[in-house]
């Protein structure tokens, strides 16, 4: 890991800036992964695509709450300046 | 992806005004948090709607590439945000002069925290003496201190005194004063200038006497050139502004391009590439297929053991790690060396030493595994002081079999070392040369299809882009030197690419 690594509020944002984007390779990762394997799947396999919808619906949720407890760290990190 | 990812921090470092004045919006003032988030939960809504309402396979696929959209555009809401909140900080009372401050923050806060204070230094110098003498703007902090070791190294106390100011220098600093003493910024850059004229003046010796062909040849083989480097110097150099030579280059330059390893594309191309951490960045070769590219870095690393892997962040090459085993670190764009996570260097590790045996014994990876015997089996497991080869094998286990293995890592090197000595009795330059070039064509010997396997592997996997890989082994025409396999391989891409001409 970096040994540089400081606590400043600045530093904080600038690490809580590169977590979002992170979270946004993984996600779109993860929801190409998904749609490769609904263009492999059997229309008639509704339980399969059931579970894939729940995974995308997930992920999707999941994706966006990251990013708004991102928002509101960086919130705290300016007032606390 | 990168056309909708603003580099924020190249932002910052630019322009603390234009980031003030994005956050004296009014929006951005007041509200800031509820805005965001607002935005966020807004398209968070969209698109869980569009998908609960998918009831096919077909109607969820036509969804996926919005909900992609709004995946991709989402970080740039924390840009703003952070813009702002940055901008507002500079606006507090401790730092009366706005605009000044605001760049300072940033450029303190911000770049140097994500790019290694000392990485930041360094660039700024580099890039000053860089722009002086045409070269690539876009070096790191790897290449700066390499820079300053070979061009300052043959006078200790002075660049003691410059890697001294380049490790304790206020960011705040101006270059000069950072070089003070004898190496003021002036006569650094005077230093570096002499130096390049030097080499100059050999060049254009012998482009008096010998053919374009052997100037671009000795150009190559002085300067240790990247292709990136020398795509720069054909643009930016008047030694390679010859038309006789572009389209050779521009030829180089696209290979180099299409052959770029698709997993350090991936890398370079993600938005935060200048920003993320070195795990991050490992992690993210590791899902492009990047171990095994980097278990074949490694085994060439264990097969020659003086360094030349291809870093993975800054574009330099570091020629200054020593391996006893095999480098597990990983040079990224904060400009320092990180050793990568040791259940990742087990796995690498493990493929490595496979291909170490593939290249000895002239066999593919699989037929090596297959060919295995007992008594390698018993070999490899004493070494890994483990019943099996696995990625579970505790670190320390491995680096004990590392240790061991140093000494038929020298073994290798010396039988690969012997093999072009053989090739190439002779130390004098051009009897050398050719003495190479003769036996390349007749050479039969096992140690020599050892190195032609060797070598053949690299190209084949990484095509053009291998011989970037082999390349670094320096192009010192001395037969003492421990890398003239390099000479060798390089030798042959040369005379391939001469023959494009």
């Amino acid at each position: 890991m970096d040994t540089t690594q400081s606590t400043t509020p600045l530093q904080s944002l600038a690490r809580n800036r590169v977590v979002a984007y992170d979270i946004t390779q993984a996600t779109l990762r993860k929801i190409t992964e998904i749609e490769a394997k609904l263009k492999l799947l059997d229309e008639n396999d509704k339980e399969t695509f059931t579970k894939l919808k729940d995974e995308l619906l997930a992920l999707y949720r999941a994706h966006f709450d990251s990013l708004s407890k991102i928002a509101e760290n960086n919130e705290d990190l300016g007032k606390n300046e | 992806m990168a056309e909708n990812s603003p580099d924020l921090s190249v932002e910052l470092a630019k322009s603390g005004v234009k980031l003030r004045d994005l956050a004296d919006k009014p929006e951005l003032q007041s509200g800031l948090l509820a805005e965001i988030v607002g935005k966020l939960a807004d398209i968070k809504a969209e698109g869980v709607a569009t998908i609960e309402g998918a009831s096919t396979r077909d109607e969820l696929l036509a969804s996926i590439p919005k909900l992609i959209e709004n995946v991709k555009a989402s970080p740039s809401h924390i840009d703003k945000q952070i813009a702002g909140i940055v901008g507002k900080l500079a606006d507090k009372d401790k730092y009366p002069d706005k605009e000044a401050s605001a760049k300072a923050l940033l450029e303190k806060g911000i770049v140097a925290s994500e790019r290694g204070y000392l990485g930041y230094v360094a660039r700024q110098k580099y890039e000053t003496v860089a722009a002086s003498l045409g070269w690539s703007k876009d070096e790191d902090q790897g290449t700066a201190k390499t820079f300053i070791d070979n061009y300052l190294g043959d006078k200790p106390t002075n660049s003691d005194e410059v890697r001294q100011s380049l490790t304790t220098l206020d960011p705040n600093s101006p270059l000069e004063s950072s070089l003070s003493g004898t190496h003021s910024a002036q006569s650094f850059e005077n230093m570096m200038k002499n130096r390049w004229e030097a080499k100059s003046e050999e060049s254009q010796k012998l482009e008096k006497t010998t053919n374009g062909k052997d100037v671009v040849a000795t150009i190559l083989g002085e300067q240790e050139f990247t292709l990136t480097d020398l795509e720069e110097g054909r643009v930016n150099g008047p030694k390679f502004n010859s038309e006789q030579y572009q389209p050779w280059l521009v030829k180089m330059q696209e290979s180099y391009v299409s052959n770029l390893a698709p997993h350090e594309k991936a890398v370079t191309d993600r938005p935060d590439y200048q920003t993320a951490t070195p795990d991050i960045l490992a992690q993210s070769m590791i899902e492009m297929d990047g171990e095994d590219y980097l278990s074949a870095r490694f085994a060439t690393d264990f097969v020659f053991g003086n360094g030349f892997g291809r870093t993975t962040g800054s574009g330099d090459w570091d020629s200054s790690e020593q391996n006893i085993g095999l480098n597990t670190s990983l040079r990224c764009p904060d400009g320092k060396t990180h050793n990568l996570p040791s259940e990742l260097s087990a796995e690498v590790k493990k493929k490595a030493l496979v291909r170490v045996f593939a290249v000895h014994r002239q066999l593919s990876e699989s037929e090596v595994i297959k060919s295995l015997t007992e008594t390698d089996i018993q070999q490899l497991n004493a070494w890994m002081g483990d019943k099996e080869l696995s990625s579970e094998t505790p670190p320390a286990n491995i680096a004990k079999a590392l240790q061991e293995l140093a000494g038929a890592q020298n073994t290798i090197r010396t039988e690969f070392d012997n093999a072009v000595l053989t090739l190439a009795p002779n130390e004098q330059q051009g009897k050398w040369r050719k003495a190479i070039e003769e036996s390349y064509q007749n050479a039969n010997s096992t140690e020599y299809k050892n190195l032609k396997l060797f070598r053949d592997k690299i190209l084949a996997k990484f095509g053009q882009r291998g011989s970037t890989l082999l390349a670094p082994m320096t192009f010192d025409f001395n037969a003492n030197s421990s890398n003239t396999i390099g000479n060798q391989i390089w030798l042959e891409l040369r005379q391939r690419a001469n023959s494009q001409t």
